[in-house]
């Protein structure tokens, strides 16, 4: 139900009085990718525009306990606790559709008289976009979202402390694709499915995934805002339908030993709205395009890392043979390297990013993979020669990926040209909220080598993520 | 010589090996290295609070490498390594009564002299990359010996006010400072930009980044 939108109306009372709305829902996600905003009524929201409302400035400066980063600094903050504002993008204001007196809308976080701030992830992820426009170029891409759903309330799995939990749709075997799993969770997608066409938030199909009660949603493809825009949503509904029938999900990128929930981005690159990867004329199809973009991505593919494995729990899930990817590498249809490379035919080539864990930030994520390709272009880069055996076990000598926070964090601070393009200022501020939350986990006495994630990783990501 | 010694740490390191590591490498540099000779080449050490255990590798010729230690080694040395106490290690030798000799030596590796605060407050912020002396005027006042340090000349100030020892122990690299703050050990007055960014610096000198 797109018509829906408030996109393209010139009257917003008038939008507001046909759709019913008496209340706003503000959204925008702050560094750890985690939804924050305010119920506003309908008199506030409309009062505070263009520019919004209020909030501490700390919500852009905060952990994922909301405890306020008070050993680093970064220059939007103010000295002594100030305001930011939350600014509306109208273009996303939706009724809820399921709350019958609710209007939704996404928010960037800025400074009081409007100006955009630089840190807040959103407004990163439009930075590059405009680099690419600037260069005549956009983006189309999607998400896969990875998520655990237990019949179990989130009281219920705090009360057991995450331990044994019950999956839906649990066969005792560990499946892929059974249909027979998949309808145990028929009645939740249901609910899921309906609020996301409420929304316009368009799906391709769900399954059953490998972990017990894991479940895979794949999205339309859109461009970078709209794609990440709709990933947060995507994620709150799903919390929210979760709560609503007594039961919980998550996102934590590895919540059960052997399974981990991924978030693998596919993207290409357009001009003119027509596909650049493919090249009917050129060796493979590779376009000159693809090559050079495909080269930022792999040289840059260690520093990203910490973006698309944001957490302490992140890396859990990077190990050899199961599943995702550890090393810098790229290979056409091979889903064991970082890059697994589509180039089948002109509509449908692509650059399907596997690095991704199910917690990262969308806006993040993306900004840190299309700065990446950037860097390839600016420099007319040519990839690394393709891998074409399976990359698990492999020699020592193949460049493996940052296996914890800190190296992430360490590797992404040592790569200049990805932390120009995605500014210095922010990029060394992520970095030590990195660090933070590195400090926060070995300050709680965890155990770094424990092979299954300690109460403390739930209680911090289990809920939130 | 102390100059070709070195003291290393797993990539992955945690806080604990890096601040242990930053504490052995103080040591080496004021005894000139001879404190290796006679120790043990291979020492494990455990946290009491964390139960964690440490491997250190000793080689008198290079220096000690880092690791962290199994489960099921025994642990030669037990104490506080918690790099958060905000002090410098506390341990006991286990059997120590037989072995005096090898315990002072550990005293000697593991408890490196510390600097007179005043003069370790200078070498804090002189060695920082992240404070501008015309941009800050920190003075840091000692209330029990009623001694003071001043530091830098620029529009931004900062009063910093704590014993002898916890401002030691501060500049000493034992502490960062939010944590000092928040435990009551140290008033600061000062913005919170100021406090972020001398914290900050305090988190660099402790895991040796400076």
């Amino acid at each position: 139900m797109t018509d829906t939108a408030f996109k393209g109306e010139v009257n917003l009372d008038a939008w507001l009085d046909r759709h019913h709305v008496k209340r706003v829902r503000t959204m925008a996600t702050d560094l750890d990718g985690f939804a924050l905003g305010k119920y506003c009524a309908r008199e506030k929201f409309t009062k505070g525009l263009p520019i919004g409302h209020n909030l501490a400035d700390v919500a852009l400066g905060s952990d994922s306990e909301s405890t306020p980063h008070l050993g680093f600094w970064h220059s939007f903050r103010r000295s002594v606790l100030g305001d930011i504002a939350l600014t509306p993008d109208l273009s996303t204001l939706v009724p809820d559709g399921h709350d019958p007196d609710l209007g939704q809308v996404i928010c960037d976080f800025t400074f009081l008289d409007g100006r955009p701030i630089s840190l807040c992830p959103r407004t990163k992820l439009k930075q590059q976009v405009q680099k690419l426009d600037d260069l005549g170029l956009s983006v189309k891409c999607t998400f896969e979202l990875e998520f655990f759903l237990y019949d179990n309330s989130f009281d219920d799995a705090e009360r057991k402390q995450y331990q044994n939990l019950s999956p839906i749709g649990a066969s005792p075997l560990q499946t892929i694709y059974l249909l027979k799993d998949s309808f145990r969770a028929v009645t939740f997608m249901n609910q899921v499915l309906t609020r996301l066409e409420a929304y316009g938030i368009p799906w391709e199909a769900w399954n059953d995934e490998n972990g017990m009660g894991q479940i895979e949603l794949n999205l339309v493809p859109d461009e970078p805002v709209v794609m990440a825009d709709r990933v947060v949503r995507t994620k709150q509904i799903i919390f929210e339908t979760a709560i609503e029938l007594g039961l919980s999900t998550t996102f934590m990128a590895h919540p059960q030993p052997g399974f981990s929930n991924g978030m693998h981005i596919h993207h290409s690159l357009l001009r003119a709205g027509d596909p650049q990867f493919y090249d009917e004329g050129a060796p493979l199809h590779r376009s000159q395009l693809l090559r050079h973009w495909l080269a930022g991505l792999v040289t840059t593919m260690p520093a990203t890392v910490s973006y698309l494995c944001p957490s302490v729990n992140s890396y859990r899930r990077l190990r050899e043979f199961a599943a995702p990817p550890v090393t810098a590498t790229w290979g056409e249809e091979n889903k064991s390297t970082g890059i697994r490379l589509i180039c089948d035919g002109p509509k449908t080539a692509r650059i399907e990013h596997r690095v991704g864990a199910g917690d990262l930030n969308p806006y993040h994520a993306l900004a840190a993979i299309l700065a990446g390709g950037l860097t390839g272009l600016a420099a007319k880069q040519e990839p690394p020669p393709e891998f074409t055996d399976l990359a698990w076990g492999i020699p020592a000598s193949v460049e493996r990926l940052p296996s914890d926070i800190m190296t992430a964090a360490r590797t992404l601070d040592a790569c200049e040209a990805l932390k120009q393009e995605l500014v210095v200022e922010d990029v060394e501020y992520w970095i030590k909220s990195r660090r933070h939350e590195w400090m926060t986990f070995h300050r709680a006495g965890n155990d770094p080598d424990s092979p299954v994630p300690g109460l403390w990783e739930y209680q911090r990501y289990f809920a939130v993520s | 010589m102390a100059q070709t010694l070195s003291v290393l740490t797993q990539s992955n390191a945690a806080p604990m090996e890096l601040n242990l590591a930053r504490i052995l490498r103080t040591s080496l540099r004021q005894a000139d290295g001879h404190y290796l000779a006679g120790l043990p080449d291979n020492l494990i050490v455990k946290d009491t609070k964390t139960r964690q255990k440490l491997r250190l590798v000793v080689d008198p010729k290079t220096g000690i490498t880092i690791s962290r230690a199994g489960k099921n080694d025994t642990a030669l040395v037990e104490g506080q390594f918690d790099p958060f106490n905000g002090a410098p290690l506390s341990f006991e030798l286990r059997g120590a009564w037989r072995k005096p000799l090898l315990k002072r030596r550990l005293m000697r590796l593991f408890q490196p002299k510390l600097t007179p605060w005043q003069t370790a407050a200078e070498n804090f912020y002189n060695a920082s990359n992240l404070l501008d002396p015309n941009e800050f005027t920190i003075e840091s006042y000692s209330q029990d010996t009623d001694t003071r340090h001043r530091w830098g000349q620029g529009p931004e100030q900062a009063l910093v006010l704590g014993s002898a020892a916890t401002l030691g122990h501060l500049y000493n690299g034992y502490a960062l400072l939010i944590d000092d703050i928040l435990k009551g050990r140290i008033q600061c007055q000062a913005s919170m930009r100021t406090i972020a960014i001398i914290t900050d610096a305090t988190t660099d000198q402790w895991m040796d980044l400076q």
